[in-house]
C-alpha cells in the first residue's frame, strides 16, 4: 500500500481571476464534466480533487478556487502559498476582466512568492468564448499580453460548450509536473546531508507551519 | 499629449480622457469656428497669393472667408487669397505674427508691413532640421520658405519645387485620412506591399471631393533621400514650432543645406525612421486587432506620431441598478398588492412582514416604527451608485429558490445591497452579503430588512467581518480553532493530520454567515437565536455542523476529501435537482423524455418530483438533527465562557 501511494504526485492547482468570470463553473466541468447550472459566488476558497494520468503517472491534482472580489485578497495569501501551478481566468466577453490579469498576476507573485517568478508556470485562460457577438477580446490580443509577460501559455476556452477544457488542465497539469522534477531533482542534493530519504510531502507541511506565523504579522 | 488615463472600472461612463476637458488651444481647431474666427483676427489682416506674396486683406474682403469642413480656405473669388495655403505655412505665419523678428535698429515696423524682417534662418541647436524664414525687409510682399541658410537662384527654384510636394502631403487633412484608411484597409493588409488601388466609380466620387489623395504617397521611399531628409526636417521643425513659440533667428551660415555629413543623415534616419509609413501600418494593424475606437483618439496636431489607443468596450450590463433604483415601493398599509411575502411562517397582521420578521424587529428595537424606517431608507437609496459587482450577484444568489426567480425580488436585492454600500462607504458591498440580504427579504420588507442588516453591522460586530482586511473573520476563526479543540478533540487532531486549517471553510461561513450553507426554510430558527445570543450562535451552529459530519470527516485521508466530506451537506442541497445520490444516474437519463407532453415526458416529472421530494425530507431529517445538536452546544457553551474565549483571541 505505502508504495503505491508513493508513486502518486500531488499537484496544488490555483485559479485566480476576475469575479463572475467563470472559474467555479470550468474546474466543476473539468472535475464533474456537466455544466453548472446553479451559479453561486464563491467566498474564500472551495476546492475539489482530480486523479489524471500523464505521462504514466498518477497525478493528483488539488485544484483550488478562489474567490474573485478584491477584497478577498488578503485571504488569498493563505491560499497561494505552495502552488506549483497557476491558472488565471478572464471573460473574454468582458474587457475589464482582461485589463485586470495584470493585477492577478502581481498579486499571485506577492502573496504566494514561489521560488522561480521568472518560470513560474501560469497559464492564461480566456473562457466563455461561447458569447460569440464579435465584441469578445480578440485572441491576437491576449496571445501579444502573454508574449510581453514572458511567453505565458493562453488558451480559449468555454465552460458551457466544453470546447478545450480539459486540454486547459492538462496543459496547466503538465506545466506543473515540469517543474515539480526541477524541484525533486534539486532536493535530494540539498537533502543528502541530513536525510538520505526524501520526503514529497515536505514543502506542504513546511508552507502550512509558516502560514499562522505569518497571519499573526497582520 | 499622450495622457490617456484609465480610471479603475465603475460603470459605464468611466473613461475620461484629460484631453476633453481641456479647452482647446492652439490655432487649429476645427470643431469651433468660432474659435477659429477669434485666430483670424489676431492674424492682422494678412494673405497670400500665388505668389506667395503676402497681401494685406481689408475687413470687408475677409468676411467673405468661408470655413470648410476639416481644413480653412479663404474664398478665392478675389483673387487675391490662393487655396494653397497649408496649415503649416499659415502655423509659421502666425508664430512670425506673434514674436515678429528682431529688426536692426535702423528699421521702424509700420502698419502697413507687419512682417519685415532682415533674411535669417531659423535655428534651433536641439534639431538637426533647419528652417529658414526669409523675409526681406526691402521687399516685404516676398515670402520663402528656404530649406536651406545659403540660398541661389538655381537652387531656389529646386527647393520650391520640393516644398510644393511637401505641401501637398500636409494639406491631407484628417477626416480625408481617416477615410481613405478606411477604404484602402479592406484592401490591403500590409503597408510594404501596397499598390494604389484601382479606382471605382465609388472612390472617383469621393476623390472629386479631396482630389489631392491621388496623388499623395503613402510610402515616403519614393522621396529622393535628399528629399526625406527634408521632409523629416521640417517635419521636426513644425513640431517644434508648436510647442516653443519664441525662436532664435540668429544666421548661421556654416554648412550648406543640402550636403550633410553621412554620419547626420545617419542619425537623421534612425531618429525619425519614415513617419508616415509606420502611422498607416498602425492604422490597419489598430483598425484589425480591435473592434471599436473613438473617432476622437486620433488628434490633429499628433495624427503622426499618435495610434488609435485601444478602447474596451463594456458589455452592457444585464440588471442596471440605475433603471430601477427608484420604483415605487409599495405603500406602508399593505394596501398595494405587490407585498409579496415567500416565507412560510405565520401571517401577521401587517402585510409587510411576517411574525418571525416582526419578532426579530422587537428584538432589535423597542419603539418599532415602519413609517421612520421607511422614510430613512428611501432617503439613502436616492444617492448614486455604480457597482458591477452588485449586478453580477444579484443573480447568483439562491438561484434555485422560486422566489428568486422572479424580477420583482430582483430588484428588491439590488435596491437593498445599494442601500447598504451607500450607507456604509468604507465597507461597500461584499460578496456574502447578498445571501444575509436574501434570507432577510423572504420575511419582510425592503426596509425592514435593510435596517436588521443594519443592526446586524452596528451591534453584532457584522462590520468587521466585511471590513478591509477581513479582521472578523480571522478573529472568528480563531474562536472556532479553540472551541474545536475543547468539544471536538478528535476532529481537530485529525485536521492537523490532514493539514485542514479551520479557515479553510470558516472563512466561507464567517462571511456568508452560513446563509449560504443552511437552506433556506430553516434560515429563521437560526436567525432568532442569532438576534438573541450574538455570535454564540454562530459557533454553535459550526460546532453541531461538525459533529454531525464527524465520521465522514475521520475517514477521510487527503485534504480535499476531508474538505468534501464537511461540505457534503451542502451537495446535498444541491444536488436536487439531479436526483438522488444513492441511485443510478443513468436510470435517471433513459428515463428522460425525448419529447414534451409525451406519455415519458409526465412520467418522468411525477418521477422526478417524486425524487425532490425525497430529496427534500431527507435533507430535513438532517437539518432537524443538526438543530438537534445546535441546542445542545447552546446549552454547553454558556456567555460567560464564550467572552473569555472572545477575550482570547486577540488579532
Amino acid at each position: 500500500m505505502e508504495k503505491k501511494k508513493n508513486k502518486k504526485v500531488f499537484l496544488k492547482v490555483v485559479i485566480i481571476g476576475d469575479s463572475g468570470v467563470g472559474k467555479t463553473s470550468l474546474i466543476h466541468r473539468y472535475t464533474s464534466t456537466r455544466f453548472l447550472q446553479d451559479f453561486k459566488p464563491t467566498i474564500g476558497a472551495e476546492f475539489s480533487n482530480k486523479e489524471v494520468v500523464i505521462n504514466g503517472k498518477t497525478v493528483v491534482a488539488q485544484i483550488w478556487d478562489t474567490a474573485g472580489q478584491e477584497r478577498y485578497q488578503s485571504l488569498g495569501i493563505s491560499f497561494y502559498r505552495g502552488a506549483d501551478c497557476c491558472g488565471i481566468v478572464f471573460d473574454r466577453s468582458d474587457h475589464s476582466s482582461f485589463e485586470n490579469l495584470d493585477t492577478w498576476k502581481n498579486a499571485f507573485l506577492k502573496h504566494g512568492a514561489p521560488k522561480e517568478e521568472g518560470t513560474f508556470p501560469f497559464l492564461v485562460i480566456g473562457n466563455k468564448s461561447d458569447l460569440d457577438d464579435g465584441s469578445l477580446v480578440k485572441e491576437r490580443d491576449a496571445q501579444q499580453w502573454c508574449a510581453d509577460n514572458g511567453n505565458l501559455e493562453y488558451i480559449e476556452t468555454s465552460a458551457k460548450d466544453n470546447t478545450s477544457v480539459e486540454e486547459a488542465f492538462t496543459k496547466l497539469i503538465e506545466k506543473g509536473m515540469e517543474r515539480e522534477k526541477v524541484n525533486l531533482v534539486e532536493l535530494p542534493d540539498r537533502m543528502s546531508q541530513k536525510n538520505k530519504t526524501v520526503n514529497l510531502q515536505r514543502d506542504v507541511a513546511k508552507d502550512v507551519n509558516r502560514k499562522p506565523q505569518k497571519k499573526k504579522c497582520c | 499629449m499622450e495622457n490617456l488615463q484609465y480610471y479603475p472600472v465603475k460603470g459605464l461612463s468611466s473613461f475620461i480622457r484629460e484631453e476633453d476637458n481641456q479647452e482647446p488651444t492652439g490655432i487649429s481647431k476645427r470643431k469651433i469656428p468660432g474659435h477659429r474666427r477669434r485666430c483670424l483676427k489676431k492674424r492682422k489682416n494678412i494673405g497670400i497669393n500665388k505668389r506667395n506674396k503676402i497681401m494685406t486683406v481689408n475687413r470687408k474682403k475677409r468676411q467673405g472667408l468661408t470655413y470648410g469642413k476639416a481644413n480653412y480656405r479663404p474664398n478665392y473669388k478675389e483673387g487675391i487669397v490662393t487655396p494653397d495655403i497649408t496649415r503649416r505655412k499659415r502655423r509659421v505665419l502666425k508664430v512670425a505674427d506673434q514674436t515678429p523678428p528682431k529688426l536692426d535698429d535702423q528699421a521702424t515696423p509700420t502698419k502697413t508691413h507687419n512682417l519685415t524682417a532682415s533674411i535669417s534662418t531659423v535655428h534651433s541647436s536641439n534639431l538637426k532640421g533647419r528652417l529658414t524664414s526669409s523675409i526681406k525687409s526691402s521687399n516685404p510682399a516676398k515670402f520663402i520658405y528656404l530649406p536651406g541658410s545659403n540660398p541661389s537662384s538655381t537652387l531656389r527654384s529646386s527647393r520650391i519645387k520640393v516644398m510644393e510636394k511637401n505641401m501637398e502631403l500636409s494639406t491631407v487633412t484628417d477626416e480625408s485620412l481617416n477615410n481613405r484608411v478606411e477604404n484602402l484597409d479592406n484592401n490591403y493588409q500590409d503597408t510594404s506591399s501596397f499598390k494604389t488601388p484601382k479606382l471605382t466609380q465609388k472612390s472617383k466620387r469621393r476623390l472629386r471631393v479631396a482630389p489631392d489623395l491621388t496623388r499623395m504617397s503613402y510610402e515616403p521611399a519614393r522621396l529622393s533621400k535628399r528629399e526625406e531628409n527634408i521632409v523629416s526636417d521640417e517635419m521636426n521643425d513644425s513640431d517644434h514650432l508648436k510647442d516653443q513659440k519664441v525662436r532664435d533667428y540668429s544666421f548661421t551660415p556654416t554648412k550648406t543645406p543640402f550636403k550633410k555629413s553621412p554620419e547626420e543623415l545617419e542619425r537623421a534616419r534612425q531618429k525619425k525612421p519614415s513617419k508616415r509609413k509606420v502611422n498607416i501600418s498602425n492604422y490597419s494593424v489598430t483598425q484589425r486587432h480591435y473592434g471599436k475606437f473613438s473617432s476622437r483618439s486620433v488628434k490633429k496636431g499628433d495624427r503622426f506620431t499618435k495610434l488609435r489607443k485601444y478602447r474596451p468596450v463594456e458589455a452592457p450590463l444585464k440588471y442596471d441598478i440605475n433603471n430601477f433604483r427608484m420604483e415605487k415601493q409599495p405603500n406602508h398599509d399593505g394596501t398595494d398588492q405587490k407585498i409579496t411575502i415567500w416565507c412560510t411562517c405565520e401571517e401577521d397582521v401587517k402585510k409587510y412582514f411576517c411574525k418571525t420578521a416582526r419578532s426579530w424587529t422587537e428584538i432589535v428595537s423597542h419603539e418599532f416604527k415602519y413609517h421612520k424606517w421607511k422614510e430613512s431608507y428611501e432617503n439613502i437609496i436616492k444617492g448614486q451608485v455604480q457597482s458591477k459587482q452588485i449586478s453580477k450577484d444579484i443573480e447568483r444568489t439562491f438561484q434555485k429558490h422560486y422566489a428568486f426567480r422572479n424580477t420583482s425580488m430582483i430588484h428588491r436585492l439590488a435596491r437593498v445591497l445599494c442601500a447598504i454600500s451607500l450607507y456604509d462607504d468604507k465597507v461597500g458591498y461584499v460578496q456574502g452579503m447578498n445571501f444575509v440580504v436574501g434570507a432577510f427579504l423572504i420575511h419582510c420588507e425592503e426596509s425592514i430588512a435593510f435596517w436588521l442588516v443594519i443592526e446586524l453591522f452596528e451591534r453584532y460586530e457584522m462590520r468587521e467581518v466585511y471590513e478591509d482586511g477581513l479582521k472578523g473573520m480571522y478573529r472568528h476563526s480563531g474562536i472556532c480553532d479553540i472551541l474545536v479543540q475543547q468539544y471536538l478533540p478528535e476532529l481537530y487532531e485529525h485536521f492537523g493530520e490532514v493539514d485542514v486549517r479551520i479557515e479553510m471553510f470558516i472563512s466561507d461561513w464567517a462571511i456568508s454567515f452560513l446563509c449560504s450553507y443552511i437552506p433556506l426554510g430553516r434560515l429563521k430558527d437560526y436567525f432568532t437565536s442569532f438576534f438573541k445570543n450574538g455570535w454564540r450562535a454562530f459557533h454553535c451552529m459550526v460546532l453541531a455542523i461538525l459533529e454531525f459530519s464527524q465520521l465522514q470527516i475521520l475517514l477521510s485521508e487527503d485534504m480535499p476529501s476531508c474538505m468534501g466530506a464537511i461540505k457534503t451537506l451542502k451537495e446535498h442541497r444541491q444536488s436536487i435537482n439531479y436526483g438522488k445520490p444513492k441511485s443510478n444516474p443513468s436510470i435517471l437519463k433513459n428515463r428522460l423524455p425525448r419529447f414534451k407532453n409525451s406519455k415519458a415526458h409526465v412520467l418522468s416529472l411525477s418521477f422526478k418530483e417524486e425524487m425532490e421530494q425525497d430529496e427534500q425530507h431527507i435533507s430535513n431529517e438532517i437539518w432537524d438533527e443538526i438543530f438537534h445538536l445546535f441546542a445542545k452546544y447552546l446549552g454547553k457553551i454558556s456567555p460567560k465562557e464564550y467572552i473569555k474565549i472572545h477575550n482570547q483571541v486577540k488579532i
